[in-house]
């Protein structure tokens, strides 16, 4: 159990890295409806995930609304990979 | 795991935007093509036209790319969040990919080449609506997979109206209008009403973030 990527290991942030790892990109609201999560709740387990550099985000405008962009890293999404063999491994 | 990796993809699918302006593309397409097979072969209008079928089939394609965006960006964004899938990487060494990949790729390239060349196979030459015949079993094969993969039991409704185009242009028979694009045509509001009908029901499910009271 040693090995498990603890950062990951979180329901609500495996859940998040999950999410990103099938897409090129997300917005906050899009991570916001799939995960369930309140606003503070979602920026407080991306910030550590940025914290990790497991993601990226990036904040702009669409128009004159403001818009969140989250991306997983390549450091994140080997992460994430590494962490769903470790899972298969001790699950087998 | 899995369900939740496969999410972002589902999201793309499920306002039914795509399948609106993919239906809308392929009825102006089919459209485009069946005009220049109708109109006389030698008129001048028949020459003429010719010549713009290939800028009105571009126009189609590239007005439906630009719809599509617009859609996302305009109603489907502010209410469901935004979304870009990575490019598609096609992994050849999966089995299960070759698994489909093979049998539909060999229908499309035979029906291909009886389409394009003629090959000479009496049978085929004689009945044209073989083509449109195979072409549609062939959609209607590719929806029933779509409903399973995406879990979109809607696609399972588009299977069934292919499969009624391939039996009402067996029923037809042999036909001098080109059965491809009357399949397009056929497909193309196929996908345009269920497509509009789950936009309705998306949008009406899923009011605007900034006004839903969160």
């Amino acid at each position: 159990m040693s090995d498990v990527d603890r950062i990951i290991h979180e329901p609500a942030r495996l859940q998040i890295v999950a999410l990103l790892s099938g897409a090129k990109e997300a917005d906050f609201l899009f991570l916001q409806r799939e995960t369930q999560l309140t606003k503070g709740n979602l920026s407080s387990h991306l910030m550590k995930l940025e914290e990790a550099a497991y993601v990226e985000v990036e904040k702009t405008f669409r128009g004159k609304i403001p818009l969140t962009l989250v991306r997983l890293t390549e450091k994140g999404r080997t992460a994430f990979q590494d962490y769903r063999k470790t899972m298969n491994g001790l699950l087998r | 795991m899995n369900e939740i990796v496969g999410r972002p993809a589902r999201h793309w699918m499920e306002d039914g935007s795509v399948e609106l302006a993919f239906g809308i593309q392929a009825v102006l397409t089919g459209a485009v093509f069946l005009i220049g097979q109708i109109s006389a072969p030698d008129s001048t209008f028949s020459k003429v036209y010719s010549f713009l079928a290939a800028g009105l089939w571009g126009c189609v394609i590239f007005g439906s790319q630009w719809a599509i965006k617009r859609l996302k960006e305009r109603l489907v964004a502010p209410r469901a969040g935004y979304v870009v899938l990575p490019e598609a990487k096609w992994r050849f060494s999966s089995g299960r990919t070759l698994l489909w990949i093979t049998p539909v790729g060999a229908v499309v390239f035979f029906l291909f080449l009886t389409f394009m060349f003629q090959i000479p196979i009496d049978n085929f030459r004689r009945s044209p609506w073989v083509v449109g015949f195979g072409c549609a079993l062939v959609f209607a094969v590719i929806s029933i997979w779509s409903a399973v993969y995406y879990k979109m039991p809607r696609y399972f409704l588009l299977a069934l109206w292919s499969a009624c185009f391939a039996v009402w242009i067996y029923g037809r028979g042999s036909d001098s209008l080109g059965p491809l694009m009357m399949l397009m045509v056929w497909i193309g509001f196929g996908y345009a009403a269920i497509g509009a009908w789950r936009l309705v029901e998306f949008l009406r499910a899923n009011p605007r973030f900034e006004q839903s009271g969160e």
